[in-house]
């Protein structure tokens, strides 16, 4: 018995190692029947037959999340499949750092576009469809609750996917549909330089950085959003998933 | 299910409510439960009640503002079960008078229960862990009260407060050896009758009143159940939360998001 049975799910950035991908996996593992999306198609065909191969249900769609067709067709084709929704989980992202002088206006409006619009859309046409009692998760950032130098634009599109989080989460409260933000640290994926190519002196220096000395890994996140998904009374709050870097500032790495 | 298995968690104030809730999930859940409570019959039942469903439970008398009630709780739990994993701060007292009405005396007794416990929970559950170095996850019971200010919440608002920014001190403290320490924060939770509240706390019939104004404001339109609660407990000890730490879990169906 799972603790996602019956439940029909969709997960946005799904398409390579990664956080979505990890999602992907546990939350079938639990028995929920998925939609996958993501821009890259050999990717997200790659995560649907892994999904399938666990023994998962799992639909592979090519999505934008920035284009509003694309999140109808998402939706339409996700219920056409599987009769209904109750999970959703806004994990597509994108992220660079650029000092705020060498940023152009279109640089920032491309990062508000897939972070801010992206997350939007995904609420507003999954949520009067989806099911009494379903929820939704928001991967925001600790990046949406802290500086980051030459991050202008990724804090200011996490911070709005953090706010706007809790106004949607009142909204839904109706249906009991819960919507919350997970804000993970440093997780170790090709977005931030990590993975398996990554670099071991970076890698070492996130660690110095954490006061639980590691970096995150997708599995961590994966288990967080699982239980976002399934915790009932949990709506319109922010989960730090940081080991954390959230909590200590800049006094606490140099302890220990 | 199993994703406690073999770990041994205590819970402080176990006997009832949202810690009574917590020691059924963990014990559930494969952990080794030490119940710890002040009303012996109501530590003795819980314990009961878990071996009776073939979990695995023992209750210690336990005073969470002594220091030597700790040392010896650390003790007997040690020679029972062989190590610690987990110290989940629950026990707490409450206080409901206005700022005017609260004396000092009684503003200092919440601080002893609700703060000192949890700071004491802190220094001799990480002594513990130590002990064998794999880390573990130290849990604080918290409110909403410790991010929203309410009329007549002095004295809960600063000791939840204090375990708040305690909790991740600690974090900051203790994460280069695996301690991982998190605090929980629920809003109103359905722990009692209404006839067994007016037992528990005579004085706070008001506050009891005030509690159903304020659930027609929450977005849930309800109270959170202590077995809810307890699920974000299983959640913090368990390995499903090992890169979390100095974090605040609110549980609170939306009310402080509003």
């Amino acid at each position: 018995m799972g603790r996602l049975d019956n439940k029909i799910a969709i997960i946005t950035g799904a398409t390579s190692f990664g956080i979505g991908r990890e999602t992907a996996l546990r939350l079938a593992g639990e028995g929920a029947s998925l939609t996958v999306t993501g821009r890259n198609e050999e990717a997200g065909n790659e995560t649907a037959d892994m999904v399938i191969k666990e023994g998962g249900k799992c639909l592979y769609i090519q999505h934008d999340v920035s284009n509003e067709d694309n999140w109808i067709n998402v939706v339409d084709k996700t219920i056409d499949a599987y009769g209904s929704l109750d999970i959703l989980v806004n994990n597509a992202g994108q992220f660079w750092v650029k000092s705020i002088a060498d940023t152009s206006l279109e640089d920032f409006n491309e990062i508000c576009s897939v972070n801010i619009d992206g997350t939007w859309l995904g609420m507003k046409h999954s949520l009067e469809r989806m099911n009494n009692g379903g929820a939704i998760v928001n991967v925001s950032s600790l990046m949406g609750q802290m500086g980051l130098p030459d991050g202008s634009g990724y804090c200011a599109s996490k911070g709005a996917v953090t706010s706007m989080t809790k106004a949607v989460a009142l909204e839904a409260a109706e249906k009991k549909i819960r919507v919350n933000a997970l804000h993970p640290g440093v997780i170790w994926t090709p977005m931030v330089g990590g993975g398996e190519q990554g670099d071991e002196n970076l890698k070492n220096f996130f660690i110095q950085e954490t006061p639980i000395r590691m970096v995150g890994l997708p599995e961590h996140m994966a288990d967080a959003i699982l239980f976002l998904c399934t915790a009932e009374y949990i709506t319109g709050v922010d989960l730090n998933v940081d080991g954390g870097r959230l909590a200590d500032g800049s006094m606490g790495s140099h302890a220990g | 299910m199993t994703s406690l298995l073999n770990k041994n968690v205590i819970v402080t104030g176990g006997g009832r409510g949202i810690g009574k809730a917590a020691c059924h999930l963990l014990s559930k859940e494969g952990a080794n439960v030490v119940i710890t409570c002040r009303t012996k019959e109501e530590g003795l039942a819980v314990e009961k009640e878990i071996l009776d469903s073939r979990g695995s439970g023992k209750y210690i008398s336990h005073d969470v503002t002594s220091e030597e009630s700790w040392k010896n709780l650390i003790n007997q739990t040690i020679k029972q079960f062989g190590r610690i994993d987990s110290v989940v701060n629950n026990a707490g007292g409450y206080n409901f008078e206005s700022i005017s009405e609260c004396s000092l005396e009684n503003f200092q007794k919440l601080l002893r229960t609700s703060l000192n416990g949890c700071f004491l929970g802190l220094k001799f559950g990480t002594e513990a862990i130590r002990k064998h170095g794999e880390g573990g996850s130290i849990v604080m019971m918290s409110s909403i009260l410790a991010k929203v200010g309410a009329p007549n919440y002095s004295a809960l608002s600063a000791a939840h407060g204090g375990v708040k920014l305690l909790a991740k001190a600690g974090a900051c403290e203790l994460g280069p050896e695996k301690i991982r320490v998190n605090s929980i924060h629920p809003g109103l939770v359905d722990t009692y009758s209404d006839e067994l509240f007016a037992e528990i706390y005579p004085d706070a019939t008001e506050s009891l009143e005030l509690q159903k104004e304020i659930i027609k404001d929450i977005p849930f339109n309800r109270l959170a159940s202590p077995e809810e609660v307890a699920e974000t407990i299983r959640f913090l000890v368990s390995d499903e939360s090992i890169f979390m730490t100095g974090a605040e879990l609110t549980i609170d169906g939306g009310m402080i998001a509003k």
